[in-house]
C-alpha cells in the first residue's frame, strides 16, 4: 500500500512537471485534450477497422471523430432512418435491436471498443436495426462525408480503412450465410 | 426523489438553461455583429480565402507535403499576395497634384464628349444640336450642370492648382502641363455658360481649408486604423487552415443527440453549397476579368492598366445588378481619359481614339452578355438557382441593413439559407422527425 502511494505521488510529480497538466491550466486549455486523446487511441487500436493504421494515421482519424454522450435508454439511431455515421463504444453499453410488428428482437449487446452502423460509411441507405444505450454511454462517431474527404486527401489511410471495412462486411456475410444454412437444416 | 419526478425536473431545468443561454448568446451575437461591423469584412474575406485554399491544401497533402508545410506555403502565398495588392492599390492612388489634374481633365473630357454626342459645336452659340439633344437636351442639361458643379475645383483647390501652375520642374517646365491648364480655363468658361455661380462652390466648401489642414494627419491615422483592422484577415486565414475540423466539431457538439446525424448531413450540405458557390464565383471573376482584359487590349487600352480595370470590374461583377455598373463607370472613365491622350494602339484598325468611350461601353456590355448567357449557366449550373426578384430584393435588403458588406454578401447568405432550409426540411422528414 505504501509503495503504491509513493508511486502515485511520483506520477503526480511527473504530471505536474508539465505546466499544462496542472489542474488550473488543464481546466483552461481543456480543448487540447492531452489525456483524452490517448484514451481515444486506445479505443481506436482495439477496433478491427483501424487495426492496420499506424499511431500517426490513427491521430489523423481521431481528428474526424465526434464524441457523443447518451443517457440510458436513449436511442442512438432508429431503424429505417438514413445512416450517416458509424459509432464506436468508448464507454458504456449499446443494445442493437430489430423491432418488427411490435415484436423486439435483441440482436447484439456492444461494449467498449465495439462498433456498429458501419454500413453508413458506404451509403445513406436506411438503418436495418435500432441502437439504444443501456447505461450512460459515450460513443465516438465517424461521419461518412468526413471519411470520403479523408480518402481524397489521404488515400493511403482511406484505402486501409475501406479494405478493412470490406473484410469485416465479408466476414459478417459469411456468418449470416452459415446461420441461414443452419436454420434451413433445422427446418 | 421519485425517478420520474427527478427526470421531469431535470428536463425542466435543461429547457430553462438552454433558453436563457441561447437568449444571452443571441443578444450578445447581434450586439457584437453591429458594434464590430468594421471587422466583419476582413474576417469574412480571411474565412473565404481559407475556404478556397482548403482543396489546395488537400492537393498538397496528397502529393506528400506535410500539413504544417502546406499551411506555411499557403500562408506565405496569401501574405505575399495581400502585400502585392496593397502596394499596387497604394501606387494607384493619385497624389494631391495628380488628383487635381485628374479632376480638371475628367471634367473637360465629360463636357467635350457630351457636346460631341449632342452635336453642339460652340459653347457661346445658342445651338439646337442634333436630334438627340433636341429630344433629351432639356433633361440632360441640368444633369450636366450638377455634374460640373460636383467636379469643379473649389476655391482652395483652385488656389492650389494655380500655385502649382506657377511652379516649375528641374527642366524649367510648369508642373501643370499646358493642355491641362487650357482644360482648366475651359472648365471655368463652362461653369459660366451653365450659369453656375462660382460663389456657390465657395460657400458649399467653406471650412474645407480647415479640413485640409488636418487632412494629412487624419489620413495617416486612418491608414493605421484600417491596416490594424485588416491585420485580422491573415490571422483568420491561418486559424481556419490550422483548425482541422475543430470548429465544425464544436458546432455539432451543440446539436442534441436526436438531431446528430441530421445535423452532420445538413452541415455537410451547407459546406458543399458554400464551397460550390465560392469556387463558382472565383471562376466567374477570373473568366469575366480575362475576357474583359482581352477585349480592352483589342480596342487599344494599355494592357497593364487593363489588367487592373478588368480585375476591378470582375470582382465588382459579384455584386448583383450594381456591380456591373461599377465596372462600367470605372472603365468608361479611364477610356475617357485615354481618348483625350489620343495615343491608342488598337488591334482592330477601325477603332479611333475619339470613339474609345463608346467602344469601352460596348466591350463592357458584351462581356455582361457573355457572362449572363455563357459563364454563369456553365459555371454555376443550378448551384444558385434563385429568382431574379429574390436576388434583387436580397441585394437591396443587404445594402440597407449592412451597407456595402450587406450588398456584397447578400447572395451567398441567401444561398446558404436556402440550402440550410432545404436540407434541414429534407433530413427532418427522412429521420421521421416531422411529417
Amino acid at each position: 500500500m505504501k509503495s503504491d502511494g509513493k508511486a502515485e505521488k511520483q506520477a503526480d510529480n511527473v504530471n505536474e512537471q508539465f505546466w499544462y497538466n496542472h489542474p488550473f491550466w488543464a481546466n483552461i486549455f481543456d480543448w487540447f485534450q492531452f489525456s483524452s486523446d490517448e484514451d481515444v487511441y486506445d479505443v481506436l487500436h482495439q477496433i478491427p477497422l483501424f487495426e492496420h493504421l499506424s499511431h500517426r494515421e490513427l491521430k489523423t482519424v481521431s481528428t474526424l471523430l465526434h464524441e457523443r454522450e447518451y443517457e440510458p435508454e436513449e436511442f442512438v439511431f432508429r431503424m429505417h432512418q438514413p445512416g450517416a455515421a458509424m459509432f464506436i463504444v468508448e464507454q458504456g453499453e449499446v443494445e442493437v435491436i430489430h423491432d418488427m410488428d411490435s415484436e423486439v428482437f435483441h440482436l447484439a449487446r456492444l461494449k467498449k471498443g465495439e462498433f456498429f452502423g458501419e454500413l453508413a460509411l458506404l451509403d445513406n441507405s436506411p438503418r436495418s436495426a435500432s441502437a439504444v444505450a443501456q447505461k450512460k454511454t459515450r460513443l465516438l462517431a465517424i461521419f461518412r462525408a468526413d471519411l470520403d474527404k479523408l480518402m481524397m486527401s489521404q488515400p493511403t489511410i482511406g484505402g486501409k480503412i475501406m479494405k478493412q471495412l470490406a473484410i469485416i462486411i465479408g466476414m459478417r456475410l459469411k456468418a449470416t450465410n452459415e446461420q441461414l444454412s443452419q436454420v434451413n437444416l433445422e427446418v | 426523489m421519485d425517478p420520474a419526478e427527478f427526470k421531469k425536473q431535470r428536463r425542466k431545468r435543461s429547457i430553462i438553461y438552454h433558453t436563457v443561454f441561447s437568449a444571452i448568446f443571441l443578444t450578445l451575437g447581434v450586439y457584437l455583429l453591429i458594434s464590430l461591423q468594421a471587422l466583419i469584412l476582413p474576417m469574412v474575406l480571411g474565412f473565404l480565402a481559407a475556404y478556397l485554399c482548403m482543396p489546395l491544401l488537400d492537393m498538397l497533402r496528397r502529393n506528400g507535403v506535410p500539413k504544417g508545410a502546406g499551411i506555411l506555403i499557403l500562408f506565405l502565398v496569401f501574405v505575399i499576395l495581400i502585400m502585392f495588392i496593397s502596394r499596387e492599390v497604394v501606387r494607384l492612388i493619385p497624389d494631391e497634384q495628380e488628383m487635381l489634374e485628374l479632376q480638371v481633365n475628367l471634367q473637360y473630357q465629360i463636357n467635350e464628349q457630351y457636346r460631341a454626342y449632342m452635336g453642339i459645336e460652340d459653347l457661346a452659340e445658342d445651338e439646337d444640336g442634333n436630334l438627340l439633344y433636341q429630344v433629351f437636351g432639356e433633361e440632360l442639361d441640368p444633369m450636366m450642370s450638377t455634374l460640373n458643379r460636383f467636379l469643379m475645383l473649389d476655391e482652395y483647390e483652385r488656389e492650389q492648382f494655380e500655385e502649382l501652375r506657377n511652379t516649375y520642374d528641374h527642366e524649367g517646365n510648369p508642373i501643370i502641363s499646358n493642355h491641362t491648364w487650357r482644360h482648366y480655363q475651359q472648365n471655368l468658361e463652362e461653369l459660366n455658360y451653365l450659369g453656375i455661380d462660382e460663389e456657390m462652390i465657395e460657400v458649399q466648401d467653406e471650412g474645407e481649408e480647415e479640413a485640409e489642414a488636418t487632412r494629412e494627419h487624419s489620413l495617416i491615422a486612418e491608414i493605421i486604423s484600417v491596416a490594424s483592422i485588416w491585420l485580422i484577415m491573415p490571422v483568420v486565414f491561418l486559424f481556419m487552415l490550422v483548425d482541422d475540423g475543430r470548429l465544425k466539431k464544436s458546432l455539432i457538439s451543440l446539436v442534441p443527440n436526436t438531431y446528430f446525424e441530421m445535423g452532420l448531413t445538413a452541415l455537410d450540405n451547407v459546406d458543399r453549397a458554400i464551397g460550390n458557390y465560392l469556387r463558382g464565383t472565383f471562376m466567374e471573376v477570373v473568366a469575366v476579368a480575362a475576357t474583359l482584359w482581352i477585349l480592352l487590349v483589342m480596342i487599344g487600352l494599355d494592357w497593364g492598366i487593363s489588367i487592373i480595370l478588368s480585375l476591378i470590374a470582375g470582382i465588382a461583377n459579384v455584386i448583383p445588378f450594381f456591380g456591373s455598373v461599377v465596372g462600367l463607370v470605372v472603365i468608361a472613365l479611364y477610356a475617357l481619359m485615354e481618348s483625350h491622350m489620343g495615343e491608342i494602339n488598337p488591334w482592330l484598325p477601325f477603332i479611333q481614339a475619339d470613339h474609345l468611350l463608346l467602344w469601352s461601353v460596348v466591350v463592357v456590355m458584351l462581356v455582361q452578355l457573355i457572362d449572363n448567357v455563357y459563364f454563369k449557366p456553365v459555371i454555376f449550373g443550378s448551384v444558385v438557382d434563385l429568382h431574379p426578384l429574390v436576388v434583387f430584393l436580397a441585394a437591396i435588403a443587404g445594402s440597407v441593413m449592412f451597407g456595402f458588406i450587406g450588398l456584397l454578401f447578400a447572395i451567398p447568405v441567401i444561398v446558404v439559407l436556402k440550402e440550410l432550409y432545404g436540407t434541414i426540411h429534407r433530413e427532418l422528414k427522412a429521420y421521421f422527425l416531422i411529417y
